[in-house]
């Protein structure tokens, strides 16, 4: 009992130095250098997008109308108001002058019912940010053969509207947003820059 | 042997499984920021795909396992796992960002926006996504040194971060297409796990296993590096890494016109840039796994000495055990001889004699 007792003093004074967890740890060269090149993956393209020239500086200036054409090869045109710059792919493109932005988006119809095809853009917008609803105005441009549906948009500190229009051939967004310094270009603007088969 | 010494990735004294739970939970939140919203969005379309995705995981573990003959590598099924959570949530994330910077910033301010739609994913994604996978497999080839320390490791590794970040940027393609369809959610999930499911053999998960192992040959803990001349080794190793980019820039790039204006053409051009990059594949796997094999036959002839550890099995088995070839071999003479039974006894003792070899004797 008496030995038990000593035994026990003795393992417990003097107290043992609390091990350091940090200088205990190996491999640590190794974590590093890992840790470096996880941040470098994303870090340096960053790094070097910042010393990049603005890539909107060497967006396209558009002189005359822009194309899109659907998968099926229908055509529509795009005429950006003056000084506005731009890119896009064959069935979209989007536009900017400052805060000022217009998209515009081409579908083939095919079997699509086009309110459906509303929503579904709308959600997906949605997705990305973008918050629109229908609004209750209803188009007709007898010139371009296309009717259509009025929507407004929020695109964070941006706000604006946009069309859902629809002939038998295609379906087609448009959308103009700016914020309250900049506002948008007007939707009837918009739309009277829009031309069939590259006339305008 | 204490619990650290077994231990194959709980090892918190090193520093680097740290940084792996580290990598995991950040690159888990980065995935849950890139897809919880369109998984959110699309939720129902996507459980209807639930057993397309089981079936899909199963047969591409099925395949992948094909690559280990030697059962090197699934000895450590944690590591497999952990491979697949860290290529699925932190390579993904990491490639995610680095990707977009490249394409949306750095190419786009250099070339005109169809130069960057044709040939983007071709110059960035094989950089910045060979270089993610290959830096977690690296975590867990040198947390797991001590256990991880041969060619045939790095491969089987390396293919499961490859499978974890294949899988995930299906689902993130699912989810993209989901959304994008103007049809219907499950429309465009189906048609888009369709397409990945028909283009899964060979992609990342072979890629990432090439660059595994040419890391491997790089790493101190590497078992065979004496026998390497340091040249040949760290040659080896380059040209390991440009076939994993090769394979992935040949694959990402785009058709010519005169191809992609006729689909005959088209479908072509695919089936010869799938009959190329598995061609480069099953060649540099083919000789990777020879080491393995060399390996089991040193194994084999140092433990059929009286008293070794494989002394007790007939040694028809252990001669059979040298590659698929002779493995098989023994199969049909023993199917012809008692049957299927047998065939499938054979086939059990054999996986059995290469787990000893492999793992020792198992406890009684």
């Amino acid at each position: 009992m008496e030995e038990s007792a000593k035994s026990e003093c003795v393992a417990s004074w003097p107290p043992a130095p609390k091990p350091a967890f940090w200088p205990a740890l190996a491999q640590k060269k190794a974590a590093f250098w890992l840790l470096l090149i996880m941040l470098a993956i994303p870090g340096l393209p960053l790094a070097a997008a910042i010393i990049m020239p603005d890539d909107m500086d060497l967006e396209e200036a558009f002189d005359g109308p822009r194309m899109l054409e659907t998968d099926d090869g229908i055509l529509m045109s795009f005429l950006p108001p003056g000084g506005w710059r731009g890119r896009g792919s064959p069935t979209s493109s989007s536009f900017h002058d400052g805060d000022r932005h217009i998209f515009i988006e081409i579908i083939d119809r095919d079997d699509h019912d086009p309110q459906t095809v509303g929503r579904r853009l709308m959600r997906r917008d949605a997705i990305a940010g973008i918050t629109s609803a229908f609004d209750g105005g209803v188009l007709d441009l007898p010139e371009l053969g296309l009717t259509g549906q009025t929507c407004t948009l929020i695109v964070r500190d941006s706000v604006g509207r946009c069309a859902l229009l629809e002939d038998d051939d295609i379906i087609m967004l448009v959308q103009t947003v700016g914020t309250p310094e900049q506002p948008a270009l007007p939707l009837d603007d918009v739309l009277a820059r829009l031309g069939r088969s590259g006339g305008n | 042997m204490n619990n650290q010494d077994s231990a194959v990735i709980y090892r918190p004294q090193s520093a680097l499984f740290w940084v792996f739970i580290f990598a995991l939970v950040i690159g888990a939140l980065g995935a849950l920021e890139q897809l919880a919203p369109g998984l959110r969005e699309t939720l129902d379309s996507n459980l209807v795909l639930v057993p397309v995705w089981l079936a899909f995981i199963c047969g591409m573990v099925k395949l992948l396992l094909l690559f280990d003959p030697m059962r090197a590598g699934r000895r450590f099924p944690q590591v497999l796992c952990a491979g697949a959570m860290l290529g699925g949530t932190t390579a993904l994330t990491l490639a995610i960002y680095g990707n977009s910077l490249i394409e949306n910033e750095i190419l786009s301010s250099l070339f005109p926006s169809e130069f960057v739609e044709d040939w983007g994913p071709a110059i960035g994604a094989p950089l910045v996504e060979e270089l993610s996978k290959v830096t977690v497999a690296a975590i867990l080839l040198l947390l797991c040194a001590p256990k991880l320390c041969r060619l045939s490791h790095a491969l089987v590794v390396g293919m499961f971060v490859g499978l974890g970040f294949d899988l995930m940027e299906d689902l993130s393609y699912g989810l993209s297409a989901a959304i994008n369809s103007l049809e219907s959610d499950l429309a465009g999930a189906a048609e888009s796990l369709a397409m990945r499911i028909a283009t899964a053999v060979p992609s990342h998960w072979a890629f990432t296993g090439l660059s595994a192992a040419g890391l491997m040959l790089l790493l101190p803990s590497y078992e065979e590096r004496a026998k390497w001349q340091p040249q040949r080794r760290v040659g080896a190793a380059l040209a390991l890494f440009f076939c994993a980019w090769l394979m992935h820039f040949f694959w990402n790039s785009p058709a010519p016109d005169f191809i992609e204006a006729e689909e005959n053409l088209a479908i072509l051009y695919m089936l010869f840039k799938f009959t190329f990059n598995i061609c480069v594949f099953l060649g540099a796997v083919r000789l990777l796994l020879r080491e393995e094999q060399s390996w089991v036959a040193a194994r084999i002839a140092e433990g059929r000495k009286p008293g070794g550890l494989l002394s007790a099995i007939p040694a028809p088995l252990l001669g059979s055990l040298k590659s698929y070839t002779t493995r098989r071999a023994l199969r049909v003479q023993a199917q012809m001889q008692g049957g299927r039974k047998a065939a499938r006894r054979t086939a059990f003792h054999q996986k059995w004699a290469l787990d000893v070899i492999q793992n020792g004797l198992p406890p009684d």
